[in-house]
C-alpha cells in the first residue's frame, strides 16, 4: 500500500520539531559568501533588488490542521489545561492560531499597555475570563526587558500555571520564549509549534522548484514558512542564482546587536520602548542604529494605533540577524 | 695544546659555503616572515570573531610561532654543526655558561614562555592580573606577555613572573567571566527585597549571558550592608560596560524602593 504523502503543515510538540538538514555545499557557500563580503563589502544600496514580490502565505491548511490537533482539547469541558504555541518570527504561527481561535469563539485577552509597564507603580494585572477558554495572542507583547518590566508576565505565569486562570491557549514568539524560560523557569507541557518545512513541504506549497533550490531554501529559512516565502523565487524556477541576503552594516557595534536582539525578544518595539529597554545606549545612538539597520533592509517599521511606529526585524533580514547574534554569543531561540 | 683545543672547537662547526649561508638566510627569512604573517593575520581574523571562536583563534598565535621557530632551528642546526653527541654536549655546555652569566633572566623568560604555551595559564583573549595589573592578554611574545588595561595602557609582563607570582585568570580561555557590581546600603534596608531587585537588574541587562547564573550576596560592614551582584556578560570584553549598566540601573531601582545608601564621613573613611 502506497504511503500517504506527507502534509506540508503539521503541528508538533517543540521536542518533535525538526529543522531541515543543511547540505554541506550550502554551508561552504555561506562561508565563502561571508568571506567575500568581508573582503569587499557591497555598497549599502546593492541589496535593493526586485524581491518585493513576497509570496503571501495561505494559512488555511495550517488552521485546518490546528483544528484536528486542538479540537478535542477545546471541546473537553473537563480538561482545564493550557496549550502553549511557540511562534518563530514571521512563521505565520501566531496568525494561524488567532484565526483558529476566532473561528472557535475563543475570547482574546487584552494585552497590557507596554508603555506603562516599567512605571514604579503597580501595573495592571492580567484579566482572565475563567468561565470561557481564552487566548493570549502574543506573550512577547506583555513585557519589557527592564527592571519593573516583567511584573505583568510573571503574574501571568503564576496565575496561568497554578490553574487559577482556567483553560487557555498561549501564543509566544520563539525568541521571547527563550528569554521567558529564564524569567519563569518552570517547564511546561503541551508546548506546540509548526513543524519545520523541508524541501518537499516547500514544493507542496509552491515556494520553489528543483531539488537543489528547494533544499537551499529550506536550509536558509530553517523550515520557517514566512522566511521561505520572503525568499521565494517561484518566478525563477530552477534558478541557480544564490539568494541575495541583506548585508550587515560595515561597522557593527554592541549597540547594533542589542537593538536587533531587543526587537526579536519583544517581537517589535517602538523607539520609546527601545529607549526604555536599552538605557545604556544613548537616544541618538539608538536612532543611528535604527536608521543604519533600516537602510540595510534588516529592520522595518509598521504603523500602530499610537503615534510611534513599531520597529521589527524583516523576514528577509531575519536569517542574517540570527547568524549575527549567534556569532556574538547571544541566547538564541530553538528554531 | 691550545692550538689543538681550538682545532677541536673549530671541528664542531661545519665549514659554511655560500650555498649553506644562503640556505640559512632563506630559512631564517621564511621563518620570520611566517611568524610575522601569523601575528598579523590571525589577530585580524580574530578581531572579526566573538566569544569562543575569537579566543580559540587567538590561542593559535603563540603555538604556531613556537612550531615555526623549532622547525627553523631543526633545519639550521645540521647546516652549522655536525650533530654528533660530542658536538652537541660541547655546544650546549658553552651556551649554558653564557646563559648562566649574562642572559639568565632573558632565557628564563624564554623558557617560561614555552611553559606558558604548554600549561596555558594565560592565552590571548584572557583577562589576567599579575602583580596588581589587570588587563586583556593581546599578545604572547617569546619573552613577554602583552596586556592592555581598561584604560588602554599597554603592559609588558615578562614570562619570568610565571615562576614565582600568582597569576589570576578571570576567564581561563573561555567566554565566561564573572562580573560583580557592588552596592552599599544602610543596615535597616530589607535584604530580600534588595536581593530580588538586584537579580531583576542583572536579568534585564542587555549584556547578560542568559545561560549563566545570577547571584546576590550580602555582608555586614561597619558602615552598613554590602551587596554583591554577580553575573556573566556575553563577551568578557563587555565586563566594564556590564558592571556600569548593573550599577546605574541597580542604583535607580534601589532609589525607587526608597533604599538609603550607606555614606561614610571622610574622617571615618580614612580610618576604614
Amino acid at each position: 500500500m502506497a504511503e500517504a504523502p506527507k502534509k506540508a503543515w503539521q503541528w508538533v510538540t517543540v521536542n518533535e520539531f525538526e529543522r531541515p538538514a543543511v547540505p554541506t555545499v550550502i554551508t561552504v557557500k555561506k562561508w565563502w559568501q561571508n568571506f567575500t563580503h568581508w573582503l569587499s563589502p557591497k555598497s549599502e544600496n546593492d541589496e535593493q533588488d526586485e524581491h518585493e514580490n513576497a509570496f503571501e502565505l495561505k494559512l488555511d491548511e495550517a488552521i485546518k490542521e490546528l483544528d484536528s490537533v486542538f479540537s478535542d482539547w477545546l471541546n473537553d469541558k473537563d480538561d482545564n489545561s493550557l496549550r502553549w504555541v511557540i511562534a518563530p518570527p514571521h512563521s505565520g504561527v501566531a496568525e494561524a492560531v488567532q484565526q483558529w481561535a476566532q473561528q472557535n469563539n475563543v475570547s482574546t485577552m487584552k494585552l497590557p499597555d507596554r508603555d506603562t509597564l516599567c512605571q514604579p507603580s503597580d501595573p495592571p494585572s492580567p484579566k482572565f475570563t475563567k468561565t470561557k477558554v481564552w487566548l493570549m495572542p502574543q506573550l512577547a507583547h506583555t513585557f519589557l526587558r527592564q527592571t519593573n518590566g516583567l511584573r505583568w508576565t510573571r503574574e501571568f505565569f503564576a496565575k496561568a500555571l497554578s490553574g487559577e486562570a482556567g483553560k487557555g491557549l498561549i501564543v509566544c514568539d520563539s525568541w521571547a520564549w527563550a528569554f521567558l524560560e529564564k524569567v519563569w523557569p518552570v517547564p511546561v507541557s503541551e508546548l506546540w509549534t509548526l513543524q519545520g518545512l523541508d524541501d518537499q513541504a516547500l514544493e507542496q506549497i509552491g515556494l520553489a522548484r528543483g531539488e537543489g533550490r528547494l533544499r537551499a531554501l529550506a536550509a536558509l529559512s530553517r523550515g520557517n514558512p514566512g522566511i521561505a516565502a520572503a525568499y521565494s523565487d517561484r518566478y525563477h524556477r530552477n534558478s541557480d542564482k544564490a539568494f541575495e541576503l541583506p548585508q550587515l552594516p560595515q561597522v557593527v557595534e554592541d549597540a547594533t546587536a542589542f537593538v536587533c536582539y531587543a526587537l526579536l525578544v519583544h517581537h517589535g518595539l517602538t523607539s520609546s520602548q527601545l529607549a526604555q529597554v536599552l538605557p545604556i545606549v544613548s537616544a541618538s545612538q539608538l536612532q543611528i542604529q535604527l536608521q543604519i539597520l533600516q537602510q540595510q533592509s534588516l529592520i522595518s517599521k509598521q504603523d500602530t494605533a499610537s503615534k510611534d511606529s513599531l520597529w521589527y526585524i524583516t523576514a528577509r533580514g531575519y536569517p542574517v540577524v540570527r547568524d549575527f547574534l549567534a556569532s556574538r554569543g547571544f541566547w538564541l531561540d530553538k528554531f | 695544546m691550545e692550538t689543538e683545543s681550538v682545532k677541536n672547537v673549530a671541528g664542531i662547526f661545519k665549514s659554511l659555503d655560500t650555498f649553506a649561508i644562503l640556505e640559512i638566510v632563506i630559512i631564517i627569512a621564511v621563518a620570520v616572515g611566517l611568524v610575522w604573517l601569523t601575528q598579523k593575520l590571525i589577530p585580524w581574523v580574530a578581531s572579526h570573531l566573538h566569544g569562543k571562536q575569537r579566543l580559540y583563534t587567538l590561542a593559535l598565535v603563540p603555538m604556531l610561532r613556537i612550531l615555526i621557530l623549532v622547525l627553523a632551528l631543526v633545519m639550521i642546526v645540521p647546516l652549522v654543526i655536525e650533530p654528533t653527541l660530542q658536538n652537541m654536549v660541547a655546544v650546549l655546555g658553552a651556551a649554558g655558561l653564557a646563559i648562566g652569566f649574562a642572559l639568565k633572566d632573558y632565557v628564563s623568560s624564554l623558557i617560561a614562555g614555552i611553559v606558558a604555551i604548554h600549561e596555558m595559564p594565560y592565552r590571548p583573549g584572557d583577562w589576567i592580573e599579575v602583580d596588581g595589573s589587570y588587563g586583556e592578554v593581546v599578545h604572547i611574545g617569546m619573552r613577554t606577555v602583552e596586556l592592555v588595561t581598561n584604560d588602554d595602557t599597554v603592559i609588558w609582563v615578562p614570562h619570568l613572573k610565571l615562576w614565582d607570582n600568582l597569576i589570576h585568570n578571570a576567564n581561563n580561555g573561555g567566554p565566561s567571566l564573572m562580573c560583580i557590581a557592588e552596592f552599599y546600603t544602610q543596615p535597616e534596608a530589607d535584604a530580600y527585597q534588595i536581593r530580588d531587585a538586584l537579580e531583576e537588574v542583572a536579568l534585564t541587562s542587555p549584556y547578560l549571558q542568559l545561560g549563566k547564573p545570577i547571584a546576590v550576596t550580602a555582608a555586614e560592614q561597619p558602615w552598613g550592608t554590602k551587596y554583591r551582584l554577580k553575573a556573566y556578560p556575553i563577551d568578557p570584553r563587555q565586563q566594564f560596560q556590564f558592571v556600569t549598566d548593573m550599577t546605574a540601573r541597580g542604583k535607580r531601582r534601589l532609589l525607587e524602593l526608597n533604599v538609603k545608601f550607606a555614606k561614610v564621613e571622610s574622617g571615618e573613611a580614612l580610618e576604614i
